[in-house]
């Protein structure tokens, strides 16, 4: 299998680094000003709004309670962005991931299983009723996607025969991997909007309790955590797009643009289809997701890894 | 300098609104939510997130508290404003947009705000200049560590032991939770004492049995989505409510129903907007109100739009399998009222969708006491109840029929 570079090792890690953080950024505005979109209705102009938004966090006061837990609080709110652009590192970004392990789907999947902690502090931290029960709802849900999205990425990582993400977009050179692994690839977004909590996942920040988590941050604490929810989702969606739609393959165009383009797609369809629906409770999608998607993600990945021994994937 | 400014203005000019409607005004409300979402300014979901706060008509003494508390916990920079009448609301919009931009840097109090600070009884007779709303100076930040250190007890909703002799216990649970999310006592420690003046969360049996933290908790009187005025007062189990009590704050002021006829079909789709909201749907909310305000217009070709719009959303909420399946089960009414106030949460759901969509329904028939959903928010989780509340027309002269025991 041939060996991919690493952007860190091909222009330099602080480049790199940069690079990622300005991919971040760029998927989070993308994520949220497709939102805002969706939301208001409003079209075209809609999409200053998150940067007006962003601003207007910048140069607001920040707030506290009574007897918070000031530290465990902070640190949940300064997690949730950071790991986000963690996850980041390894997704590709013109065709190089920032850096690469032997198992980038597992450090993949560890930034996003690490946010359960940081969502619970967030929760935890300002002592107050509708936060923690914010909190609450999303280990409930937590407890619901994890198992399915495991067993999505198990799938992938079969049919490539690698943990690596620049073996998993040479293994799609032939076909893509959505065509082969069409619940992976479904249930992997659906996944996408319930660890950003966003959409029909979004009951730890659901309207019936103020806003939940988030319902004690203003200022600079809001916007890390809104932030970071932003960028955790765009950068579920340009995962998805390496590990399903074939990265950027494509005809014509060059590599990266393809990819953005890609990208660009499965957020919108991400976000036009789960604005449509209202916010599924967590204890009933729990139910859904040990009955029907623990079950229907096994046989995916028994039906990938049957192809796989008949030669299907030319790995 | 100038730029710092300008871009602060630009930062400010779509704030974030939340609107305490006091009883009466629902023609005002409905009026101001058209505008707001004219301008795309959007609703905020608690104080924390809460640029702009919009009161509506008189508030009764109660809830004025209960909205002082509210000031005291909304970040700087921040504005208040009362509307009367929705005659200048444009006007008043664009002036509320101008004050919260030109509101110079040095009135930004550094540091955090104590944002239960505001727990200290209103009784206690403190009177903020700034709650008059036009200017923010200062103080504000000074104010509320002030309070905090002033009255813990008046933390309440939690604090039982302290609170249950007091003659305003009624007022100290809801100000705590102006906002419905009060802050809790902490988690069992396995030592006795308290924090901050708050004492340690008890445990008692959950409903399996199991040894499980005990919160007191007042949900209300102001929420979005939920009836302004209406207080939840209930132990919280983890997100499960128990021997839960429901009141209106000021019960005695009776201008809820406005005289004159109710559009049926406006009411049921403003009863939609907010049950779609709390369902946690914002775009068929948004859909929902913008129905209800077309439905307002005297233009003929408008109002069409507007008929159209109504059973496009009406259609699409009572088709929902999500939404079905999400609520399905909950809030069973046994209403003495017979089948039109009965069922569940999704029975009324499509019934109010009948009555949006112009249908020659009669609409849910509205509880005949707060006792009635009470009895039904029993053991129930905190998002369930929220929607079992939205579900049903509730009328502040419910209260006046069944006189409610919190109120003494």
């Amino acid at each position: 299998m041939p060996e991919t570079e690493t952007a860190a090792a091909a222009w330099g890690v602080v480049p790199s680094a940069l690079l990622v953080m300005g991919a971040a950024l760029g998927l989070g505005w993308l994520v949220a000003a497709v939102d805002r979109v969706v939301l208001t209705g409003a079209g075209a102009p809609a999409v200053l709004e998150p940067v007006r938004s962003s601003v207007r966090l910048l140069t607001e006061q920040r707030r506290t309670t009574l007897a918070p837990d000031p530290l465990l609080w902070r640190l949940g709110i300064a997690a949730v962005p950071v790991l986000a652009v963690l996850s980041l590192a390894v997704v590709p970004i013109g065709g190089r991931t920032l850096w690469s392990t032997s198992v980038d789907l597992v450090w993949f999947n560890a930034m996003e299983a690490l946010l359960w902690a940081a969502v619970w502090l967030v929760g935890w931290g300002p002592n107050a009723v509708h936060a923690l029960t914010g909190g609450y709802r999303f280990l409930a849900q937590g407890l619901a996607y994890e198992l399915p999205l495991m067993f999505s990425l198990i799938a992938v990582g079969v049919g490539a025969g690698s943990l690596r993400t620049a073996d998993i977009l040479s293994a799609q050179a032939g076909l893509w991997f959505v065509v082969s692994m069409p619940v992976a690839f479904v249930v992997f977004l659906a996944s996408a909007a319930a660890f950003a909590f966003w959409g029909p996942f979004g009951a730890p920040t659901g309207a019936d309790i103020a806003g939940g988590v988030t319902s004690e941050l203003s200022g600079v604490d809001r916007l890390l955590v809104e932030a970071g929810r932003a960028i955790f989702l765009g950068a579920t969606a340009a995962m998805a797009v390496a590990l399903f739609l074939g990265g950027g393959s494509g005809p014509w165009l060059p590599g990266p643009v393809w990819q953005l383009l890609k990208t660009v797609a499965v957020v919108v369809a991400l976000v036009w289809a789960g604005r449509r629906l209202p916010v599924l409770r967590p204890d009933r999608v729990v139910e859904v997701a040990w009955t029907v998607l623990v079950p229907v993600t096994l046989v995916q990945a028994l039906v990938v890894a049957v192809l796989l021994l008949s030669g299907f994937y030319a790995v | 300098m100038d730029l710092s400014r300008r871009l602060r203005a630009w930062a400010l000019a779509r704030p974030r609104v939340l609107i305490v409607d006091a009883p009466g005004t629902v023609e005002l409300r409905r009026a101001v939510e058209a505008e707001l979402d004219r301008r795309g300014w959007p609703l905020a979901m608690s104080p924390a997130d809460t640029d702009v706060l919009l009161v509506l008509g008189l508030p009764g003494p109660e809830l004025a508290a209960a909205i002082d508390v509210l000031w005291s916990q909304i970040a700087q920079p921040r504005h208040r404003v009362d509307l009367r009448a929705a005659t200048d609301l444009h006007h008043r919009l664009e002036e509320t947009v101008r004050a919260l931009g030109a509101a110079a840097p040095e009135e930004h109090v550094d540091g955090a705000v104590p944002a239960r600070a505001g727990a200290g009884h209103p009784a206690g007779g403190m009177d903020h200049s700034g709650h008059e709303g036009m200017d923010h100076s200062g103080h504000e930040g000074m104010d509320h560590s002030g309070m905090a250190g002033m009255d813990h007890s008046g933390m309440a909703g939690m604090d039982h032991s302290g609170m249950a002799g007091m003659d305003h216990s009624g007022m100290a649970g809801m100000d705590h939770a102006a906002m419905g999310g009060g802050g809790h006592a902490g988690h069992h420690m396995h030592h006795g004492g308290d924090v901050a003046g708050l004492p340690m969360a008890e445990t008692a049996p959950d409903r399996d049995g199991l040894a499980l933290d005990v919160l007191r908790v007042a949900i209300g009187p102001v929420l979005p989505g939920w009836p302004t005025g209406l207080l939840l007062r209930a132990d919280l189990q983890g997100d499960v409510l128990t021997s839960a009590r429901l009141s209106w704050v000021d019960a005695t002021d009776d201008r809820g129903s406005p005289p004159g006829k109710v559009h049926p079909q406006r009411a049921a789709l403003d009863q939609l907007a907010s049950l779609l909201l709390v369902a946690g749907w914002p775009t068929a909310a948004r859909d929902a109100r913008c129905a209800r305000d077309g439905l307002a217009s005297t233009d003929r070709s408008e109002l069409a739009t507007a008929r159209r719009r109504a059973e496009r959303v009406a259609r699409r909420v009572r088709r929902s399998r999500a939404l079905a399946w999400t609520v399905r089960g909950a809030g069973h009414l046994h209403s003495s009222l017979g089948r039109t106030a009965g069922g569940d949460v999704l029975d009324r759901v499509r019934r109010w969708c009948d009555v949006a969509s112009g249908g020659d329904v009669e609409a849910p028939a509205s509880p005949t006491s707060l006792d009635e959903v009470a009895a039904v928010l029993e053991g129930t989780e905190l998002g369930t109840a929220r929607l079992i509340v939205a579900s049903v027309a509730l009328d502040r002269s419910a209260a006046r029929t069944a006189p409610e025991e919190a109120r003494a």
